[in-house]
């Protein structure tokens, strides 16, 4: 074999390697920037404010309180806190209700398999409690007093798989519901959704 | 067993079994690798990544090995590959610690390929992704996720490190040693079968060698085949004492032939040094000789004659004469000195052909000679430079033709003092011939001279007896010697008379007269005087006698002596004289007796 030829495959073996690095590292790039970037706010979102009084779906009942993890199949988000999810429901399940509130663009059969059967869904047509809750992407929930005014709406944690304990907001929110406490105040950390790309249609119709 | 170095071949040859094994275990492990991170997609939706990165590890894994199928490029390829698989994991399982096994479960495949080398990508891998990731998490960067720990300590992380370290450096050196273990095993089998190998070239060269075949190739390409050293060594000294058999059979059957050629023409000098420059010059395969002889002209001044030649250039010696010290074969004869010249001047001499001339390439001029004597020179050139062992047939060649030159030269010397000695000796036959006539002769003449000296001493001897007186003279009249009669009749003893003159016995006055010089003059021209005479005795007296002086002659016929023979005719006289008979003279004749 001649030499100019093994220069020709080295060659090609060295852009092969360099080539895999970089799609490589392009790769987790691009899939660390996708779950890291704000989640667009939905047209439309109103912040409910505590004090006001909401109106959510005759299916609940007035003087029960509720916590609302919301789950958007178009969101890759709740897989990441399903786990927690199904830890908070286990944990405080006959505290309170929960109840997942579920896109009406997402699939209610894949928000059961990811969170499981140990809470209620609803499927929520036209975004009705979404909307009243101000929950237009996951990883958030909601928890509404008995007396129906919101009490926490927020992330479930500030880390995108909810591992980080100290930032377990909406645990931390229950915990304070349950104890009659005054709701938390978590900060942007805690309000701000990231790491959802809501489809046009999602940020349209809510 | 030493340990031998390994060529490239070798090795490559020694782990290709190995090598193919190995890569048939990595294929599918990375084949499970990339369908366990498509497993692990369906967990969190990873889908993206295990088919992104994990095609991207499958892809880079064949291509670098379909692309350098010979190079170990694609080992550190899929270290790395097995490094990143286990990140991969991490990140769609969220951070799973149990994760990492694959990390270990990577090393552990990474020894099979027995490069402890190998190792390094994925060390390195490891070592910067860890460091980055805990170096920014340290740093406050909450969005990594490096683990599903929310933060991990120091003291975890130094942990996390060290039994890395120990899983990557026990895999290392369990690859190191294989890898060792497997070289120690491919040395021995290597040094066997190099041996092994070298056996059989040792045999096959050692039948060529006993074949007779003592140029065959043969390189000693392992230095510890001491049998094929030796083999070499051996080869060399047969094929020197073969090319040493060869000089000096080529020696010995040039000289046998030169001896054969000087006992062939030993009787014709001119045809000797023909032959003898013809086949010096074919048997050594040269192009151009001549021979040049020591001879002697008319003055004895000693010059070199070109004697005989062989395709030589009879203009360069028109004159074919040469004084020693002229030019090379001249300095040579004088020298006594082999030269040997392989820059050969331009127009020092041409070997020429029908078609063209060059000049030679190389010239010997040898003496011809003994040890004791330098009896002439060759000269010979040719195209092609002379083996010493040529040389020295020349040399030997030289020296039988110098001791045939010299022992014809002797023979002819021989030859000539025979030929001397026997004219010589002729002479001297003839001349003893010749003597031993004289001396027949001379007994001859001595008999006869005896004869005669008898006869005369008879007749002298009958002249005493017969009483006549004899006397005998010098030409000069001295007296010589005189018989008896003589002194008696004179009264003289012979010693009173012996070399006295004979005018002792004439009276004085006839001895001074001119006739008595006259009659000496006259005996001594050889002249007889017969006559009768008086004379004078001791006494006085006269006394006469009859008789004569007779010439005696020597052999070249000149008178020698005077012989005087006479009778007493005193008596007679005086009867004469009283008779009156007269005519008688005093003191000479006084008549001639016929």
């Amino acid at each position: 074999m001649s030499s100019g030829m093994e220069y020709v495959k080295k060659a090609i073996a060295g852009f092969v390697v360099l080539g895999s690095i970089i799609i490589i590292a392009f790769a987790f790039w691009q899939q660390g920037m996708k779950y890291s970037l704000r989640t667009p706010v939905a047209n439309g979102y109103c912040e409910a404010l505590p004090s006001e009084e909401v109106q959510l779906s005759p299916l609940f009942e007035n003087n029960l309180s509720y916590f609302l993890p919301s789950h958007n199949t178009a969101c890759q988000c709740p897989q990441f806190n399903a786990r927690h999810i199904k830890s908070l429901v286990g944990n405080y399940w006959g505290s309170l209700p929960f109840i997942s509130v579920v896109s009406e663009l997402a699939s209610l059969k894949r928000a059961k398999i990811e969170f499981g059967h140990d809470l209620h869904y609803l499927h929520d047509k036209r975004h009705s409690v979404a909307k009243a809750r101000g929950l237009y992407s996951a990883p958030q929930a909601a928890i509404v007093t008995s007396e129906q005014k919101p009490f926490y709406r927020s992330n479930c944690n500030r880390a995108r798989y909810c591992t980080s304990r100290a930032s377990n907001f909406a645990e931390v929110a229950l915990s304070a519901l349950l104890n009659e406490q005054p709701a938390p105040a978590f900060g942007l950390s805690a309000s701000e959704a990231y790491g959802c790309e809501l489809t046009q249609n999602e940020i349209e119709f809510f | 067993m030493a340990e031998i170095a390994l060529t490239w071949e070798e090795r490559k040859r020694a782990f290709q079994e190995i090598k193919q094994k190995s890569d048939r275990i990595m294929t599918v492990a990375v084949i499970i690798y990339f369908n366990f991170g498509l497993f692990l997609s369906f967990f969190y939706n990873t889908q993206l990544i295990a088919m992104t990165v994990g095609g991207v590890c499958l892809a880079v894994c064949f291509i670098s090995r379909l692309v350098l199928p010979d190079a170990t490029l694609y080992q550190y390829v899929l270290s790395a590959v097995l490094a990143i698989f286990p990140a991969q994991f991490i990140y769609q399982m969220h951070g799973l610690f149990e994760m990492h096994f694959f990390f270990f479960v990577g090393s552990a495949l990474l020894i099979t390929f027995r490069n402890w080398k190998a190792f390094i990508p994925m060390l390195l891998f490891t070592v910067v992704h860890h460091v980055a990731f805990a170096w920014l998490q340290y740093t406050g960067m909450k969005e990594i996720y490096f683990s599903q720990l929310e933060y991990m300590d120091l003291q975890a992380f130094i942990f996390h490190a060290l039994l890395t370290a120990i899983i990557m450096g026990i895999c290392a050196f369990w690859a190191y040693d294989l890898e060792r273990s497997t070289l120690r095993e491919v040395a021995k089998t290597t040094m066997l079968n190099r041996q092994l190998g070298n056996v059989q070239r040792n045999i096959a060269f050692a039948e060529q060698m006993s074949k007779g075949n003592l140029n065959a190739d043969y390189t000693v390409t392992d230095e510890s085949d001491e049998l094929g050293k030796s083999l070499v060594v051996m080869q060399e000294s047969l094929r020197k004492s073969a090319e040493r058999e060869l000089e000096d059979r080529f020696v010995t059957v040039g000289v046998t032939k030169v001896s054969d050629i000087i006992r062939n023409h030993s009787n014709d000098p001119i045809t000797l040094a023909d032959e003898f420059i013809k086949g010096i010059v074919k048997y050594t395969d040269l192009n151009q000789g001549a021979l040049f002889i020591l001879e002697e002209d008319d003055n004895s001044t000693a010059y070199l004659k070109l004697t005989a030649c062989y395709a030589y250039n009879r203009k360069k010696h028109i004159e074919m004469r040469l004084n020693p010290g002229e030019g090379l074969v001249g300095q040579c004869f004088l020298e006594q000195e082999e030269m040997y010249l392989t820059a050969v001047p331009q127009h020092y001499t041409k070997i020429t052909s029908g078609l063209g001339e060059a000049t030679p390439t190389c010239i010997l001029v040898v003496p011809v000679k003994t040890q004791e004597e330098v009896v002439g020179v060759i000269e010979l050139a040719a195209f092609k430079t002379l083996k010493p062992h040529e040389k020295l047939f020349v040399h030997k060649a030289a020296e039988n033709i110098a001791s045939a030159i010299i022992a014809a030269r002797t023979t002819a010397h021989i030859k000539k003092l025979l030929a001397e000695s026997q004219e010589r000796t002729e002479e001297m036959r003839a001349q003893e011939e010749e003597m031993r006539q004289n001396m027949e002769e001379l007994a001859a003449t001595q008999e006869e001279m005896n004869r005669k000296a008898r006869e005369t001493e008879n007749r002298i001897n009958a002249i005493e007896e017969s009483g006549i007186a004899s006397i005998e003279f010098h030409p000069d009249g001295t007296i010589i010697t005189a018989n008896k009669h003589f002194l008696a009749l004179m009264g003289y003893a012979i010693d009173e008379i012996r070399g006295k003159h004979h005018r002792m016995f004439v009276d004085a006055e006839f001895a001074l007269s001119q006739e008595y010089v006259d009659f000496w003059n006259d005996l001594r021209n050889g002249v007889p005087r017969p006559g009768e005479y008086r004379r004078v005795k001791r006494s006085g007296a006269s006394v006469y006698i009859k008789g004569s002086y007779s010439i005696i002659r020597d052999q070249h016929g000149r008178p020698s002596r005077i012989l005087k023979l006479a009778t007493d005719i005193t008596e007679l006289k005086m009867h004469q004289k009283q008779e009156g008979v007269t005519g008688t003279k005093e003191h000479g004749t006084f008549f001639t007796v016929s």
